[in-house]
């Protein structure tokens, strides 16, 4: 178990992986501030509990997209750390968007995060991320 | 919008555009000059060439003279009397400095009264012609891009709306729903002998995982994905070809629809022949044998005319056809006279070369007839009614536009559903099912299993299921971005429950529009109306305060919009006001 005193935020819009995702990282240490479905319940969120890092679906279905959040939560928080998930298998394949994600952001395809620690490691990288 | 050549009597008066005169000028130079060559004269060719390229050269310099001087003098219009004085005037100057050349230049040509009266030809025709037709070239190419907007639209929706369309629709989508059966069929297959091995939670999970990797589904996905971004970006260059080569193949039934409906005049026929073939003949001929050999040509001419006339207003099967006979044979005419004349009596001097009287003449006319023909004005306001049918090239050219449009939306549709909701089930099936061994926990992991395989099972279920009444469905769209944006709905009472498949477009439109906004255009307020347009269609208006003004014009066409063609058969538009940028778009929100 990676111990860890950060402060993480979830916002995945499929409810089953947003509760195993959840589960997985309080077994890791992980302090879950909030987990949410929407957009706009992630940046409520946010903005009382200011997390250290916000671990973001790309695809979070109808409206905007994880890295329209990502740019959004840094307009308030300049320092919050990113990790942004996606279910492309190459990341490569999501290139131009990666472009648009603000700086000092991480992705992670979802599948390797079936190994949790990945995820944490993850997690810990973007929270070294000062703004 | 009145006639491009209103009666005298109505005493019009006409914007001074020189814009197409240089054009003008430098074909009639060199049509002059082909004809000196082809003709005997004193000198060599290369004198000619020189007088020729000289007198070009100080044409052009006195056309931007004159119209220089007129600006300063504040005449920008002109009637029907004072183009004719301009016309002789610069047709004047210029017949006196070409005089002027010729005492510097070893060539003669012709007697100067012969002269005279190709200045009067030129001077009351060509030059207020192309005075006329260039001050309302902007007007003639605005109705004719309408007019293509029009049939695009109409053809778009023709073609939408046909049973041959449908078929293509439903065998694209059923294609890529049995490849998504089959491969999660496999998937389901594959899962379920693992939950019936005898084997332990780790023996299980390590065989489990592999699968859930989701190759296949993933290759599917990302096939629908690069699908929908296969076809390369058009530029705004490859536009304006595109919308040329679709004019040109509409042209032919564009032609032949105005030609039945709005045949020329007589008098037109006559007076394009006219002014084709009579500065030849003058050029040739003496005047006595101009009088003995023209005015016959001119009555055969009328006469004819006259004819073609007729049979275009009866309308008759292959009226359009005979008609065309017709003005090959007027095209032919001099040619003909020129021969029997020649056979009768020979004239060495009044002998047309072949290529001005037997290809010149007949091609020049044809194409000048069929110019004039389409940009007669009542034709043109009668485009309006839309009361023409594309051609069949344009048809197949839009039928095929509009299949890969929807071959794109949907694989791209397809591709984000395999995506967001079937890869990310099964990486989330995943790492729960790791969790559960981890915490040897059996009816966690078999639970998870069995959950993955009843998606499976039925793996297009979400996809079908995913729309709702059409206020509902911007809502859908709408909501998210509260928080990031600031976003207003007013929906009119009347659409606001239509539900049907047709929403769900809508909605992929509206997304479209309002992410561009955000994204592109740093909007952060953003309102959006839909009102219904008629009993079947809907319009719907964007209004946002996009900090980086989205082009009005697009100049390269991606997904997005070929989503909007699709949805609203490319009724859609972009317009600035101030600090605010609008979007338009039209839909038949009924049928499908």
């Amino acid at each position: 178990m990676a111990q860890t005193n950060l402060r993480v935020m979830l916002v995945e819009d499929d409810e089953f992986t947003r509760s195993t995702l959840r589960s997985a990282l309080v077994a890791q240490g992980l302090e879950i501030v909030h987990d949410a479905g929407t957009v706009k319940a992630g940046l409520e969120a946010a903005k009382s509990l200011r997390p250290d890092v916000a671990v973001l679906d790309y695809n979070l279905g109808k409206g905007p997209n994880g890295i329209d959040l990502a740019n959004q939560l840094r307009k308030f928080q300049p320092s919050i750390g990113i990790v942004l998930l996606t279910a492309f298998l190459n990341p490569a394949e999501l290139d131009t968007k990666i472009s648009q994600l603000p700086q000092g952001s991480r992705y992670l395809v979802k599948h390797s995060v079936n190994k949790i620690e990945v995820l944490v490691k993850e997690i810990q990288e973007a929270a070294k991320f000062k703004g | 919008m009145r006639s491009i050549f209103p009666p005298i009597k109505t005493k019009p008066t006409f914007k001074l555009d020189f814009s197409l005169i240089p054009a003008g000028i430098i074909l009639l130079e060199v049509s002059v000059t082909l004809t000196e060559v082809l003709k005997i004269h004193s000198g060599t060719t290369f004198n000619l060439l020189l007088l020729r390229a000289i007198h070009t050269i100080a044409l052009l310099l006195l056309i931007a003279a004159t119209e220089r001087l007129l600006h300063k003098s504040n005449i920008y219009e002109a009637g029907y009397k004072g183009l004719w004085a301009l016309g002789i005037t610069l047709a004047g100057l210029s017949e006196v400095f070409r005089e002027v050349l010729t005492y510097f230049i070893d060539v003669k040509l012709d007697l100067s009264s012969h002269r005279f009266f190709i200045v009067l030809i030129q001077g009351i025709f060509w030059i207020p012609v192309l005075i006329i037709v260039g001050g309302q070239l902007s007007e003639i190419f605005r109705v004719f891009k309408e007019y293509e907007k029009r049939l695009l639209t109409n053809t778009r929706k023709d073609i939408r709306q046909s049973p041959r369309f449908k078929n293509i629709q439903e065998s694209i989508e059923e294609k890529i729903r049995r490849e998504l059966r089959e491969h999660s069929s496999d998937l389901k297959l594959a899962l379920d002998n693992i939950e019936s091995t005898n084997t332990n939670l780790v023996a299980k999970n390590n065989l489990a995982q592999p699968l859930l990797k989701g190759n296949a589904l993933r290759a599917l996905s990302l096939k629908l994905d690069n699908e929908s971004n296969s076809k390369e970006e058009v530029s705004l260059f490859g536009q304006n070809i595109h919308s040329v080569a679709i004019l040109s193949k509409q042209f032919k039934l564009m032609y032949n629809w105005m030609a039945r409906n709005h045949p020329l005049s007589p008098w037109v026929y006559t007076t394009i022949f006219t002014v084709l073939v009579a500065p030849t003949f003058i050029n040739f001929f003496t005047i006595s044998r101009f009088i003995f050999a023209f005015p016959p040509l001119f009555i055969s001419v009328f006469l004819l005319s006259n004819q073609i006339n007729r049979i275009l207003r009866k309308s008759g099967k292959y009226c359009v056809a005979q008609s065309n006979f017709l003005i090959v044979l007027i095209g032919f005419l001099p040619f003909l006279e020129n021969r029997i004349g020649q056979r009768i009596y020979y004239i060495e001097e009044t002998d047309f070369p072949f290529f001005l009287s037997g290809v010149l003449f007949p091609l020049g006319y044809y194409f000048y007839v069929r110019f004039l023909q389409i940009t007669q004005p009542g034709a043109i306001s009668s485009i309006s009614n839309d009361e023409l049918e594309a051609s069949p090239a344009l048809q197949k050219t839009v039928s095929k536009m509009v299949t890969e449009e929807f071959t794109q939306a949907i694989s791209h549709r397809w591709a984000i559903y395999i995506h967001g909701k079937i890869l990310t089930r099964l990486a989330a099936t995943s790492l729960k099912l790791e969790q559960s061994v981890n915490n040897d926990d059996t009816d966690t992991f078999n639970t998870t299993l069995e959950n993955i395989q009843i998606i499976l099972q039925n793996p297009t279920k979400d996809f079908d299921n995913d729309f709702g009444s059409l206020e509902s469905e911007v809502l859908s769209r709408l909501d998210p971005w509260n928080g990031l944006i600031n976003v207003s709905l007013d929906i009119h009472p009347d659409v606001a429950k239509i539900s049907n498949p047709k929403v769900r477009d809508f909605g992929e439109a509206i997304e479209e529009v309002i992410s561009n906004s955000v994204r592109h255009g740093g909007s952060q307020n953003i309102s959006v109306k839909v009102t219904p347009k008629g009993d079947t269609e809907i319009f719907i208006l964007v209004v946002d305060d996009a900090v980086n003004a989205i082009p009005l014009i697009q100049t390269r066409i991606g997904l997005g919009t070929r989503i909007l063609n699709l949805v609203s058969d490319g009724r859609w538009s972009i317009s600035h006001q101030q600090s605010r940028t609008s979007f338009h778009m039209t839909m038949s929100i009924y049928e499908n």
